[in-house]
């Protein structure tokens, strides 16, 4: 395998042999004018670079971190990119480091397809572009046909002979609702080795993701837990196994992620086969959000059947309920209309097939954006036993704020209508000597 | 026919500039352990040396056509005075300067554990004088300290064409950078 210098000499012998490209046509054209125009043209350049540039600017000064710049591509949904495409492709970034904890990250639209993306305190490029630069994945499921139990089979399948551990996963414990941690979750470590004793399932129809997906662990108490914990500045829960690095598309990309002083060895690789997520539990409410790498953090493993996902919906937008809460209000294409009503009909018709005269069961579909449940709302089937219509469209409300429910909107709406974001350039932000 | 090696810099950055790439990957093996260490001596710091490397390369390229050459045609301050530039921009700016890769379109590359210790036999044989002192080592030394550092060869590939072990190639690189740095460190005294 060949190194970095090596990669490099590659790269810049491929655009030797290529040619000194030309500047951009907007450099050449200021060579033409700047003689003429002078001042004039200085001035138009500065207004127009203060028009594209995003609503925080990076700050100012030499400090530990790193420097990406995206370029915005269009994509068939998106053939033609706008200012306001590239903003809400910033949006969404802001969004996830703020998850993350990349705290005083800042973002530029600077020119009207590029994004520089500046992350003080962080040194792990392949992460950060891991963590920031992905499309988001919005999916809908209908929860009880597809969420296991810890004996490996679906929820819906056991409620007739009410299996206890279906009965908690479909209709809460307590005050605790379908979808919450501690409704029958598990952690990370118990949630990936669930999924990963099940088969690959073949066909890529309704999946959500294609391929496997690694995640690296370490044993309670080792070392390797103590370098993670170290680096992340977390702290390391007793006999818990800890995670090393992912989850990632590739073994590649695992091991690159891994922590600074941890080596593949010191850790257990398990793979989600094709077929199968694993999502984390949905937040209490806004104010109680757990991050996914988080040792608090719970999960459930589901059937990777989605029912819709972001490509079926429309304009998703922040808005209030009838009692004034913030909520997210969307639509559907005609196909998620469809698709919609049928999942919500099946839902219903199971309702009304495992509920007896002393006991309803309502049904549940889940929404998980990016690996994580959103909400697991009820059908109820007697009010729809054919399903829902889909003409008025759907809203979320669960647990937001008139921020969760901008950002949630935001992040329905880029999954909507997918930009594509290339990394072009990477910069390390510290220079001593 | 000039065998790569014997062709001066100022023949290789002219083929260059005329979309010779087998001339630039000469130009670039002979002066990378030089730029990278200088760059590792000023800043400290390995993955800034071996990001502010590559823009270093990329600039010299998209200037190659502007070297003239003096007495008997080494680059190599024309080299160091594009590192030094590089560098004092990226100090001034608070951040690894990176104007001629984007102008290239280069592709970022992610640096490693094992890219990073490649940095340091590069920086062990490129700093100051070093590359003179390689042709005072031991054969067997200079050749293996040539061949893996200079030329980027695996140890597997030296260790067939001088018919021993990786392991034996290994001893004699690292005998020969740390008899380089101990000569510079005798030197600085």
């Amino acid at each position: 395998m060949s190194d970095y210098f090596e990669r490099i000499e590659r790269q810049i012998v491929r655009r030797v042999e290529a040619g000194v490209p030309r500047r951009s046509r907007w450099r050449l054209r200021l060579d033409i004018v700047v003689p003429t125009l002078g001042a004039v043209v200085v001035v138009a350049i500065a207004v127009v670079f203060l028009s594209v540039r995003g609503s925080s600017s990076p700050s100012s000064g030499a400090s530990r971190g790193i420097e990406l710049v995206y370029q915005a591509e269009p994509t068939p949904q998106t053939p033609v990119l706008t200012r306001a495409a590239v903003a809400r492709a910033i949006d969404v970034m802001r969004a996830r480091a703020d998850a993350r904890g990349m705290s005083g990250a800042s973002f530029q639209a600077s020119t009207s397809n590029e994004i520089t993306v500046r992350l003080p305190g962080v040194t792990n490029i392949a992460r950060a572009e891991r963590e920031l630069g992905q499309t988001a994945q919005l999916a809908f499921y209908d929860w009880e046909a597809n969420v296991l139990t810890p004996n490996g089979k679906t929820v819906a399948s056991q409620l007739e002979t009410r299996n206890a551990n279906a009965l908690v996963i479909s209709q809460g414990v307590g005050s605790l609702a379908p979808g919450d941690p501690g409704a029958g979750s598990v952690g990370l470590y118990q949630a990936v080795t669930r999924a990963s004793k099940q088969p690959v399932k073949p066909s890529a129809a309704h999946l959500s993701r294609l391929g496997p997906q690694y995640y690296m662990f370490g044993a309670p108490g080792s070392a390797a837990c103590a370098a993670a914990a170290n680096a992340s500045a977390t702290t390391l829960t007793a006999g818990q196994h800890c995670l090393l690095s992912g989850p990632d598309a590739s073994l590649q990309n695992l091991l690159s992620g891994l922590p600074a002083g941890v080596s593949g060895s010191q850790g257990q690789v398990l793979t989600v086969p094709q077929g199968w997520v694993v999502l984390q539990a949905t937040g209490l409410s806004a104010s109680q959000q757990t991050s996914f790498t988080s040792p608090a953090a719970q999960f459930y493993v589901l059937k990777d059947k989605v029912a819709l996902t972001g490509k079926d919906i429309t304009n998703p937008q922040q808005s209030t309920d009838a009692t004034s809460g913030p909520n997210v209000t969307f639509g559907f294409t005609s196909a998620g209309a469809k698709a919609f009503q049928n999942v919500t009909a099946a839902i219903a018709m199971r309702g009304q097939t495992v509920s007896t005269q002393g006991q309803t069961l309502d049904q549940h579909f889940a929404v998980a954006l990016d690996q994580k449940l959103i909400t697991v709302p009820s059908i109820d089937f007697r009010q729809y036993p054919d399903g829902i219509q889909a003409a008025q469209g759907g809203d979320i409300s669960a647990g937001l704020t008139k921020a969760s429910a901008r950002s949630l909107a935001t992040e329905m709406r880029l999954s909507a209508l997918p930009i594509t974001l290339r990394l072009i350039s990477t910069t390390r932000l510290s220079v001593h000597g | 026919m000039l065998l790569d090696r014997e062709r001066t810099d100022g023949e290789l950055l002219a083929a260059v500039a005329a979309g010779d790439g087998a001339a630039f990957a000469v130009f670039y093996r002979r002066h990378l352990p030089g730029v990278v260490g200088y760059l590792v001596r000023e800043t400290g710091d390995r993955e800034v040396s071996a990001d502010l490397a590559a823009e270093v390369f990329a600039a010299i390229f998209l200037v190659a056509g502007r070297f003239r050459a003096r007495g008997a045609g080494s680059a190599v301050p024309w080299v160091r005075g594009i590192a030094q530039n590089k560098l004092r921009q990226s100090r001034r700016r608070g951040r690894v300067e990176d104007r001629a890769r984007r102008r290239l379109a280069l592709e970022p590359e992610v640096l490693d554990d094992a890219d990073l210790a490649r940095v340091d036999e590069l920086a062990s044989a490129g700093g100051g004088g070093a590359l003179d002192l390689i042709d005072q080592l031991p054969e067997r030394q200079r050749v293996a300290v040539r061949s893996r550092v200079l030329q980027g060869r695996g140890y597997g590939e030296i260790a067939r064409e001088l018919e021993c072990s990786e392991l034996v190639v290994r001893q004699q690189v690292s005998r020969g950078l740390k008899r380089l740095r101990d000569e510079l460190t005798e030197g600085e005294r």
